[in-house]
């Protein structure tokens, strides 16, 4: 038995692969076209008799796959996923510790692929540059040095360099700046699965 | 090259149609994205109701129909599509050139006129 939530889920799951699948369209061609979609879905939903599991992924189906709303859309069919293009997750994330040139290899693969969306690219470049070892670098660098220095008159002088962050930041930051890298490798990984699919 | 798949060749046929298929259902009257689409997948004219709201879309863009907000007894207002002029007379020309190609194709297919129409 499935609840509306669950059915709201599938909804959602499959508006969102279609997004994906339109995501070479621009913004304003494409949100039109889901909107009205996600309307037409609503419209079926209120006609069903039983507004079930079964029924619904049904709805979904007669609606058509998502390659013929996007060839309709004008849109040439999907490129499948070079040999090259697996390796790019994996060379974005732990490349930098191949001398740096890793990361920078990856980097050309992944400007060079035609699967990847240009969203994709940037966020594969923007976080972070390096991968996790730009990471490693990048949080090495804020680390303060205190060195103090005794007087004639018995009083103790310490001077500190360099900085650091409060705790209460420092966690956040160091979880999201190991987790962010990894978020963006798996949408990469979840892209070439669902080519390949 | 003669396409031996017949499916394939009725299929790039019914691409080429549907557009001004959907004009002439809009000729008859405003029409709701929803309907449109059932009563086109009924017709086997398109292969998923999906692909009539890019279809749409581009039909809007190209200023053959338009679009009018209307509020719906069972929800959010509706968008419903109307035939312009353009449309109109896109139909019209269609139409004409149509009855022709189909006469053609008919004669050289050697079917005659009252048995060409499909069950």
């Amino acid at each position: 038995m499935s609840s509306d939530n669950d059915n709201d889920k599938i909804v959602s799951h499959y508006l969102n692969q279609l997004r994906q699948a339109l995501s070479d369209l621009p913004a304003r061609r494409r949100e039109p076209i889901i909107e009205e979609i996600a309307e037409h879905i609503r419209t079926g939903r209120d006609r069903l008799a039983h507004d079930d599991e079964v029924s619904v992924r049904q709805l979904l189906e007669s609606l058509g796959d998502y390659e013929s709303i996007r060839r309709e859309a004008g849109l040439s069919a999907l490129p499948g996923p070079s040999r090259f293009d697996p390796w790019v997750p994996w060379l974005l994330l732990f490349g930098g510790f191949l001398f740096g040139v890793g990361w920078f290899v990856g980097l050309v693969m992944l400007w060079e692929s035609r699967v990847f969306s240009l969203r994709a690219k940037l966020l594969g470049t923007f976080i972070w540059p390096g991968g996790l070892f730009g990471t490693m670098i990048l949080l090495g660098l804020p680390s303060a040095a205190t060195s103090c220095s005794g007087s004639s008159t018995g009083s103790t002088h310490c001077v500190t360099t360099g900085f650091h962050l409060p705790q209460a930041l420092g966690l956040p930051v160091l979880a999201l700046s190991v987790i962010l890298p990894i978020i963006v490798a798996a949408m990469l990984f979840r892209r070439i699965a669902r080519l390949r699919a | 090259m003669v396409d031996n798949n017949a499916g394939h060749t009725i299929g790039q046929l019914r691409r080429g149609v549907v557009d001004h298929c959907v004009l002439a259902l809009l000729k008859k009257g405003e029409g709701y994205g929803f309907d449109l689409a059932k009563t086109l997948a009924h017709a086997q004219l398109i292969a998923g109701e999906g692909t009539i709201y890019p279809l749409l879309s581009r039909l809007r863009r190209e200023g053959l129909v338009d679009t009018q907000w209307r509020e719906s007894d069972q929800g959010p207002p509706r968008r419903y599509y109307v035939l312009t002029e353009s449309g109109e007379a896109a139909l019209e020309n269609f139409r004409s050139q149509w009855a022709r190609f189909k006469q053609s194709v008919d004669t050289v297919m050697g079917l005659p006129e009252e048995d060409s129409h499909v069950e």
